[in-house]
């Protein structure tokens, strides 16, 4: 046949999508339960930080602090917003020489480092360059704000 | 057959079409080569983050590097490996090294023929990529290559496109990337028919029939195999259609075929084979600067 080739190819691909579709859902499905047991813990923990900082100050004097660290392809400068003695956000407003794609990946850190109120973060496997330039440069930003 | 006997004339002006198509191609790989020189790992990043987090059994989130991934399976899908022809950064600095080395032997050994591996070998090193992506696949779904730093000869690549130099940990990046140079410059699309992991899932790819290229076997000269020999991966055009997937759409052989010969059905509609070239080159540009792959916008 003329373009049994193609039409092989095709069907395999076809196998391909439609196992990653099923393998899709049934994670889809776990998560939804696992999620659930973690938002109850989060729940608690909560509770738990918002008795504690009542009678503790928070980890960094407020304030906005801006720092600037390399990045992939240039530097990478960020402004930290801190109130309440906790980070509040961050936003890195000069990216020029990172790669759009790869930057976009690395932005997952500064989410991670509002949520834990710290300035460690796990680095995004294959945005290396972009996700330790922004770490660096909020590290930087929060060497002026730590409470002695 | 209308081409029989070909005029010369007729021969001239194709000779000249073919010389401002070799400058179009050279151009366009040029603007690629600056505008998107990250734009091929970031699309096999798409394939080691789909793994990595079937590995862990996670949920499949939409990211930039999967988007990446599919704009250009999809483009692939539609036009051929039109992306490894004239797009890919790391193709374009492999015809580059070649082209090079050819100057070099020439100009000062003095050498005829330029140095290249044996025919006889090729289909057999074209399945090491197979092999390489086999393995890339299989580290990312255990978890391991994440932990795999400074291994990239990519990376130490893409970091020299923003000029400036690796950083010591990416030592084996480094040696592998300098190796991978010196096959560069000893056959033709040396990593891209050998060893390229993109490559590979590209060649598993369906191309729609009316964008594969295809000779009209009946007219051929007999014994001809013109189009093979200037292949930069072997293949004489529906010979074997499962090599078919190695085809990169480079178009060498429709440009050396002595009777023309040699198409692609789309051709019925854009008969013009630099306007053909540059409508996917435009169509590429724009998908591309979409899904951000550009670096200066």
């Amino acid at each position: 046949m003329k373009h049994s080739v193609f039409l092989i190819r095709s069907l395999a691909l076809l196998l391909v999508l439609v196992s990653v579709w099923c393998y899709q859902t049934a994670a889809i499905h776990r998560s939804e339960e696992k999620e659930q047991v973690r938002a109850e813990a989060l729940q608690i923990k909560d509770r738990r930080e918002a008795e504690a900082s009542k009678t503790q100050q928070g980890k960094y004097i407020d304030g906005t602090y801006e720092g600037e660290a390399e990045g992939f392809g240039g530097p990478i400068r960020v402004r930290v917003n801190v109130s309440g003695g906790e980070i509040k956000g961050i936003d890195v407003y000069d990216h020029a020489k990172e790669d759009d794609i790869y930057f976009g990946m690395a932005l997952a850190v500064t989410e991670q480092m509002i949520a834990a109120n710290d300035t460690q973060a796990d680095i995004v496997s294959s945005a290396t360059f972009s996700s330790e330039g922004i770490i660096h440069a909020v590290q930087k930003a929060l060497e002026k704000a730590v409470r002695t | 057959m209308k081409q029989n006997n070909e005029l010369p004339a007729a021969a001239q002006k194709r000779k000249k079409h073919l010389r401002i198509k070799t400058a179009a191609a050279i151009l366009i790989r040029l603007v690629f080569f600056v505008l998107m020189p990250a734009a091929f790992a970031a699309g096999f990043n798409g394939v080691k983050s789909l793994v990595t987090s079937i590995g862990k059994g996670e949920a499949l989130g939409m990211n930039g590097f999967i988007l990446t991934l599919i704009g250009l399976a999809g483009f692939t899908i539609v036009f051929g490996r039109f992306f490894c022809g004239y797009v890919c950064a790391f193709g374009t600095l492999g015809d580059a090294v070649y082209a090079l080395s050819g100057l070099i032997q020439k100009k000062i050994f003095k050498r005829k023929k330029q140095i290249s591996f044996p025919e006889k070998t090729v289909p057999f090193l074209q399945k090491i990529k197979y092999i390489i992506l086999f393995l890339i696949v299989i580290l990312c779904a255990v978890g391991v290559y994440g932990n795999l730093k400074g291994y990239s000869p990519w990376d130490v690549f893409s970091k020299l496109t923003t000029f400036k130099l690796p950083d010591e940990g990416q030592l084996i990046g480094i040696i592998l990337l300098i190796l991978i140079i010196i096959g560069m410059a000893l056959q033709k699309r040396f990593f891209c028919q050998f060893l390229c992991p993109m490559g590979a899932v590209f060649a598993f790819l369906p191309v729609m029939p009316f964008s594969a290229i295809r000779s009209h076997k009946d007219s051929c000269l007999k014994g001809c195999s013109a189009c093979r020999k200037n292949c930069p991966v072997h293949i004489k055009p529906g010979e074997d259609q499962f090599r078919d997937g190695e085809c990169i759409a480079c178009e060498k052989c429709m440009n050396t075929c002595p009777k023309s010969n040699i198409s692609r059905p789309t051709q019925m509609i854009i008969k013009n084979e630099i306007v053909s070239l540059i409508f996917r080159a435009l169509i590429f540009l724009a998908m591309g600067s979409f899904l951000g792959m550009c670096r200066f916008w």
